[in-house]
């Protein structure tokens, strides 16, 4: 069930926001049909929930048409015009170059760019971020960004992982566990997938498919006398939607303030002789930080599913 | 236990750099050939100083006069070294009697290096894997456990090695992370603290005192230890992955369970099957308090014990609540 603001949501009336058979449509059809309850503030809310997880949905694919190459964390590359490229890995970015810049190149020149399928989950849930936020909000809220793992993002996303779920949703990202894996190939270990929707997945590596496709791609790559099956995991890792979307409320709310009043000054008749001005000392300068557009911050919301 | 002494070419490799201790070998090939085989098989050296030497050595002049050990270690480094080809793996284990040897010497003696390169590190982390995974040994977690936190001092990846020191499967080998609670460097503590998010008290965020900490900790894996499976997490799934979790009804029972999968090592009797049937329908809190009551009375007063557990399970709750402290 879902409830916003205290009253259970409309189903019918919501779904008519969005065609049939749409990747919103089950989403919100999945959380109305669930013995859970799924309480959510405001209709906007969800909506933000559902736009979101319809972007990365749009990301992953993005990410499998444009052929992102697949590399282990020893021997990943970035374009380093944009990033720089971690011991570890992972990709940093640089200095004078914008957020949304970073990410967006990834989509444009993917063929410089090689990872493992844990910083492609990491690429892909920045750019549906940045396709929420917009590249504004986006930049405010992340001006340095490591793409690796999990522990590198950002606090602002929120990232949870959650176990043994009721209800596992399009946008959600799944693991398939691969026990058997032959040591000498650990990139194999497993898979960090995106659920599309439909029953398929997108895995970095190795493509769309339903899950005996994904589970079959990793058993083919166990030790010769394997006795377990790779399986899918009962965990989904998320990003905080309602944290996202408490943020870019506030920073709306802060773009559209109206002006302060001010009261129309006096009509004041300009001084006959210029008001002498006193000399100016210049005095060797104190460094004084630069000056920053301080967010609103996040507002802190206990982790919850959906 | 003193400290092996340096070999002649590690010494060389220590004082002259891998430049230096290059020029030094190919120079004394040339020289004297006989000496420079007596000091390539010296007992002490280390795989990194090998490895440093591996083209020098590929001569048939210099392979040929190699001891055994040295000569495997040569032999599997491309196999180790991300060149894998797909039976490379079944190959080594069948050949376990040499190449588990050699695995061992080369994590033993090189895990320390931290200069060698990337597939250097490389063929560490898969010579680790092989080890706990195909060859179940579990004799050098030590070794491993303290390359994983020398690699993440210097900011290089550790999620292999992470995944190669959990996949052995040893509950009791996680002393070897909780001894880094205390650590004086805030990365081990930081690294430890992820590790171990799955004991309640490093999940908890507050700001008790890290040798508080520790010794909960500790205390909480004494209490838990017979209990423990692996998940099958790892960082690749999650920033904190829950590694190792208690299987609550085993701890009820008092059974030990396998490591590796949470299944009891014994068969349950009619009536331990029926006590767990009514047990897994109570909830997740008083599942939790109950199996602490019942293994913790287990050990202090068996006789107690046997007694205790044969009570309807409303009585046993009452007993374990008034000792507990309340389900909370």
């Amino acid at each position: 069930m879902i409830k916003i603001a205290g009253a259970e949501l409309d189903l019918k009336k919501f779904l008519e926001k969005y065609p049939l058979e749409s990747v919103e449509s089950e989403i919100v059809e999945k959380l109305s049909k669930s013995s859970r309850t799924y309480v959510y503030a405001s209709e906007d809310e969800l909506l933000f929930e559902t736009g979101m997880r319809r972007n990365i949905i749009k990301a992953s694919m993005e990410l499998y048409r444009g052929r992102l190459g697949f590399r282990t964390f020893h021997e990943s590359k970035c374009n380093e015009d944009f990033w720089i490229r971690r011991e570890d890995g992972g990709f940093e970015l640089k200095k004078n170059v914008k957020a949304s810049d970073g990410i967006r190149d990834i989509f444009k020149n993917m063929r410089k760019y090689a990872t493992e399928c844990a910083t492609a989950i990491v690429i892909i849930f920045y750019a549906a971020v940045l396709e929420s936020f917009g590249e504004n909000l986006f930049n405010t809220a992340f001006t340095e960004l490591t793409l690796m793992n999990w522990m590198q993002m950002d606090e602002l996303m929120g990232i949870v992982t959650y176990r043994k779920l009721m209800d596992y949703l399009p946008g959600d990202c799944r693991y398939f566990k691969n026990p058997d894996v032959n040591p000498l190939t650990p990139e194999w270990q497993g898979e960090n997938t995106i659920d599309l929707s439909g029953g398929n997945y997108y895995g970095h590596g190795i493509g769309i498919g339903n899950s005996e496709r994904i589970i079959k791609v990793l058993n083919d790559n166990r030790v010769e006398d394997a006795q377990a099956s790779a399986y899918l995991m009962d965990t989904a890792t998320r990003p905080n939607f309602e944290n996202l979307y408490e943020y870019k409320k506030h920073a709306a709310a802060v773009t559209v303030m109206p002006p302060v009043p001010i009261p129309a000054p006096a009509a004041v008749a300009a001084p006959a002789t210029p008001i002498p001005v006193p000399a100016i000392t210049v005095t060797p300068a104190t460094p004084t930080p630069a000056a920053t557009v301080t967010p609103p911050a996040p507002v802190p919301v206990p982790p919850s599913p959906a | 236990m003193p400290a092996n002494p340096l070999s002649l070419l590690d010494n060389v490799r220590s004082c002259n750099g891998m430049d230096g201790l290059r020029n030094f070998y190919s120079n004394l090939l040339k020289k004297d050939r006989e000496k420079a085989l007596e000091l390539i098989n010296d007992q002490y050296m280390k795989f990194g100083t090998l490895y440093q030497l591996r083209y020098e050595c590929s001569s048939p002049q210099v392979d040929k006069a190699l001891n055994p050990l040295y000569r495997k270690a040569l032999q599997i480094i491309p196999e180790l070294s991300g060149r894998a080809v797909r039976h490379s793996e079944a190959v080594m284990r069948s050949d376990g009697d040499s190449t588990c040897p050699a695995l061992r010497w080369m994590l033993k003696t090189g895990f320390d290096e931290d200069e060698l390169g990337d597939v250097y590190d490389q063929i560490m982390e898969h010579t680790a894997a092989l080890l706990t995974r195909s060859f179940h040994d579990a004799d050098l977690l030590p070794e491993i456990a303290e390359m994983i936190f020398i690699k993440n001092r210097s900011g290089k990846l550790i999620h292999e090695l992470v995944w190669a020191f959990f996949e052995a499967r040893k509950p009791e080998s996680l002393t070897l992370i909780t001894q880094r609670l205390i650590s004086t460097d805030s990365r081990d503590v930081g690294l430890a603290k992820r590790l171990l998010c799955f004991i309640p008290c490093i999940r908890e965020n507050s700001n008790v005192p890290m040798s508080i900490v520790h010794a909960k900790a500790m205390t909480w894996l004494q209490k838990n230890l017979p209990f423990l499976y692996y998940t099958g997490e790892s960082l690749h799934l999650s920033g904190h992955p829950l590694l190792y979790a208690v299987e609550w009804n085993a701890k009820y029972l008092c059974r030990p369970v396998s490591a590796g999968d949470g299944e009891l090592l014994s068969i349950l009797n009619p009536f331990e099957n029926e006590l767990i049937k009514h047990f897994e329908e109570l909830p997740e809190n008083s599942r939790r308090i109950l199996a602490d009551f019942s293994y913790m009375l287990y050990r202090s007063n068996f006789r107690q014990w046997t007694h205790w557990i044969q009570l309807p399970l409303a009585s046993q709750e009452n007993l374990a609540v008034r000792y507990m402290g309340g389900l909370a």
